[in-house]
């Protein structure tokens, strides 16, 4: 019996000592130019941008929707822009910001009306799948590993999930052949002569995305009503309002603005604004129907604004941020409130 | 708790370390009982009471039995035991079945009949124990063995976990003395169950699992599909269903192992079979035995007329097929062995003007023709009804000879599935060439740094290589 077990425990701990050499060998950044792989350079970005530095947080229509040269220029401060998808939900999207916030930080947190509306805090299935593969490293980020760790999610995690996430590494170990003097980016060069693509090669260096501003409008179907239930949006309040306390324990400052909003539906979310006015205990930027925008300004979505009228909302939005620096600056008051 | 989770390696580690932490044979058997019922109650808790009626039932039979004086007393046990068991069959897996293909009978003869159905889950791995216990108490009627005293005992020998949920169908014969006597550890035989389960790991999560997309592709959409895409899909269900089966019971024997416990082979190369009986012998072992055992021979089996062997082999095939599944294309699929095996019993498949020349060749032929008839029953056993089967077979049979269709068979599947069918082919050579062997990584012989080489590329290749699927239960767990 003694013979057998010292026998496994080596044959077990030769195992262990691979899988611990995969795992630290295998490359987490694929070479991928899809779309959601954006996020492992505003990963970079966020760890390695130099302060004082401007986080912009929020979904495809802080990428789609700001041009942060604008910010640079007004502000003097670093953009790292990590809008990428609104079904991403909006828990990841603040755990990722106020785990990295440093002192001096600006956070410009302008999600979506449905992350506000507490829709979406956790992210879409399909699309945590997806970020997973391309971003392995992202589920740090995703809310299930700890909140409610019940045992049927226990289960379901141990399982298959760390197997699976065991199995990428190994892939890309072995199969990707690592070279870690390769640049984090080989990408294809952006799309010319073709129509725009969701890619990741899109995005500027600042992490907005660019690719469509030589586009042209694309129809649409008009946004639905959005029922509200107070109970979410009670929940999206709470988060973020101990989004705000934990940043402002780091010393970064953040404010609130508002998804740009197509012409003639500023009633639909009227009713979340004025909660949410109330309600939340973060500097808000301008009232919605300061940025709101014609049909022709978007580019394929509700949600996306095209290039110009980009430029237009980030310079209105660096102003007001100006203002509100300015204020913090001449006060010497670090916690703003409105 | 499935055998392919981390779960279950946890599990199995406490229970190992337990296990030997206490060698005495009456705590063993109260760790291994507890521990089977936690095992079984991680499917759902509420099994746990059937399974627990079912072995006092069958406990209290066989003192009856063993403690009656008269036949007639003996005989009222062993009725009870078999009807309860039966009955519980009959309640949770056939009821529906019943009363619904009554209802859909009168229909025809123009009786409007509502048919009267319940809603209860099929308890996991009841066609097993039930199978199990019953064959304890009529080996203790026809006084083959002892009724066992020990009510831990029995209880341990009836849910010992590694064999509850799919098999091997234990022999109460085989198994029972185990429990009634002091186990050793025994180096050998532990580190040749960690091969099998290893190999076991190997069958299921790469090819049974790996298998699985190609014919469930081709299955759920049988109208799209052409008759090459169901040929390969069939000739691939019957891969994974082997591959599936066979690896519970290999992971099952192996854990068994650990316990110094041995339980029955249930598998033997049954695609190298030159013949249904053959094959017969060396599929799904501990069934087939079961049937030859309590069903074939006190039907006559071979002793009596041509036409009382006929009929024995007929309805030992009809339990068969009743025994997978509550459809009739499981029945159907039982019967079709059964003629096929009444028709070809005494014969050889060999032809003899090749044997007498090329021995090998008319081996090989036998093996082919084996292999495609069960190939092509297998799609009864998959299809959802007969009315599916029989376009399958169709379009197998009319419509497999177009050379447009096979030549697009490679562009239909992927990446994934293309490996898979590498490494499945890979696997039938080594069926073939080390058919003599339990399972082809015995490699005791060679150097320990060759071994361990080998069973650490297994291990990382069956993680490389393992689809990420959400669904990897056991086929074998609905029957």
């Amino acid at each position: 019996m003694k013979r057998y077990l010292l026998k496994l425990l080596a044959f077990v701990s030769l195992q262990c000592v691979l899988a611990v050499l995969l795992w630290q060998d295998a490359p987490q950044e694929p070479r991928s130019d899809h779309y959601l792989a954006a996020l492992i350079d505003k990963h970079e970005a966020l760890l390695h941008q130099p302060g004082p530095r401007l986080l912009i947080v929020g979904g495809s229509s802080a990428a789609f929707g700001l041009c942060s040269p604008i910010f640079q220029q007004k502000l003097q401060l670093t953009p790292v822009n990590l809008g990428i998808h609104g079904a991403a939900g909006l828990e990841f999207m603040l755990r990722h910001a106020e785990r990295h916030a440093r002192p001096g930080d600006v956070i410009l947190l302008c999600p979506e009306p449905m992350l506000l509306a507490g829709d979406r805090m956790e992210p879409e299935p399909s699309l945590k799948t997806e970020i997973l593969k391309v971003w392995p490293s992202g589920a740090t980020y995703m809310p299930q590993r700890t909140t409610d760790f019940s045992v049927a999610k226990w289960k379901k995690y141990f399982d298959r999930l760390a197997v699976e996430e065991m199995q990428q590494r190994l892939r890309r170990g072995v199969f990707d052949a690592p070279k870690p003097q390769a640049p984090v980016r080989e990408l294809p060069p952006p799309p010319s002569n073709r129509a725009f693509r969701y890619t990741r090669s899109g995005f500027n260096e600042f992490g907005d995305m660019i690719g469509h501003y030589t586009e042209k409008h694309k129809p649409f179907d008009m946004p639905r009503m959005v029922q509200l239930n107070e109970q979410r949006v009670e929940v999206a309040v709470s988060r973020i309002n101990r989004f705000v306390e934990n940043c402002q324990r780091k010393e970064a400052r953040v404010f609130l603005a508002y998804a740009p909003l197509l012409e003639g539906t500023q009633p639909q979310t009227a009713e979340l604004h004025s909660i949410l006015g109330k309600r939340l205990q973060i500097p808000i930027l301008h009232h919605p129907r300061e940025c709101t925008f014609a049909t022709e300004d978007f580019y394929d979505t509700p949600m996306h604004l095209g290039g110009e009228a980009a430029k237009k909302r980030s310079r209105f939005l660096a102003d007001r941020l100006y203002e509100q620096l300015l204020v913090a600056r001449v006060s010497g008051d670090s916690t703003i409130r409105r | 708790m499935n055998f392919t989770s981390l779960t279950f390696l946890i599990f199995l580690t406490i229970v190992f370390a337990l296990y030997w932490l206490f060698p005495q044979r009456r705590a063993q058997n109260l760790l291994l009982l507890i521990t089977s019922y936690v095992f079984y109650g991680w499917w759902d808790y509420r099994f746990c009471g059937l399974m627990f009626a079912s072995s006092l039932i069958d406990y209290a039979a066989g003192l009856g039995i063993a403690s009656a004086t008269s036949p007639f007393r003996r005989r009222v046990w062993l009725s009870c035991s078999v009807a309860m068991n039966l009955g519980m069959l009959a309640t949770f897996k056939y009821f529906n079945f019943f009363t619904e293909s009554f209802a859909a009978l009168a229909a025809t003869l123009g009786w409007q009949v509502d048919p009267f159905t319940i809603q209860v889950i099929l308890p996991v791995g009841i066609s097993f124990y039930t199978f199990q216990t019953m064959s304890y108490t009529i080996d203790v009627y026809r006084g083959e063995l002892k009724a066992c005293r020990c009510l831990i005992d029995f209880c341990a020998f009836v849910s010992f976990f590694p064999q509850l949920v799919a098999g091997p169908l234990e022999r109460a014969s085989n198994l029972l003395p185990q429990f009634e006597r002091e186990r050793r550890f025994d180096e050998k035989l532990a580190t040749d169950g960690l091969r099998l389960m290893l190999w076991g790991f190997f069958k299921k999560l790469v090819l049974a699992d790996g298998l699985a997309p190609i014919v469930n592709a081709r299955f759920n959409d049988i109208p799209a599909s052409s008759g090459p895409q169901l040929l390969l899909a069939t000739i691939c269900f019957a891969f994974q269903i082997y591959c599936d089966f066979s690896a519970y019971s290999d992971i099952a024997i192996g854990t068994a192992r650990q316990f110094g416990i041995t339980l029955m082979r249930n598998f033997n190369h049954p695609y190298c079979a030159a013949s249904l009986s053959d094959f017969w012998r060396r599929w799904h072992i501990s069934l087939s035995t079961w049937l030859r055992d309590y069903v074939y021979f006190p039907l006559g089996g071979s002793r009596g007329t041509a036409l009382q062997c006929t009929t024995a082999i007929l309805l030992t095939f009809l339990i068969s097929g009743f025994w997978h599944g509550a459809a009739w294309h499981f029945v159907a699929w039982g019967l079709l062995h059964g003629i096929a095996t009444a028709a070809t019993r005494g014969r050889t498949l060999r032809l003899p003007w090749l044997s007498s020349r090329w021995d090998w060749l008319s081996h090989a032929v036998a093996v082919g023709l084996t292999f495609s008839f069960v190939c092509l029953s297998w799609i009864l056993f998959r299809a959802a009804t007969l009315a599916d089967a029989r376009t399958i077979l169709t379009k197998i049979a009319f419509k497999s000879f177009r050379s447009r269709e096979w030549l697009d068979l490679p562009g239909d599947l992927g990446n994934q599935s293309r490996v898979t069918l590498v490494v499945l082919g890979l696997f039938i050579l080594s069926e073939w060439f080390l058919r003599k062997y339990e399972h082809p990584i015995q490699l005791a012989r060679l150097p320990l740094p060759v071994r361990w080489a080998a069973y650490t590329l297994l291990i990382w290749g069956t993680l490389e290589l393992m689809p990420l699927t959400s669904n990897s239960d056991f086929i074998y767990f609905q029957f």
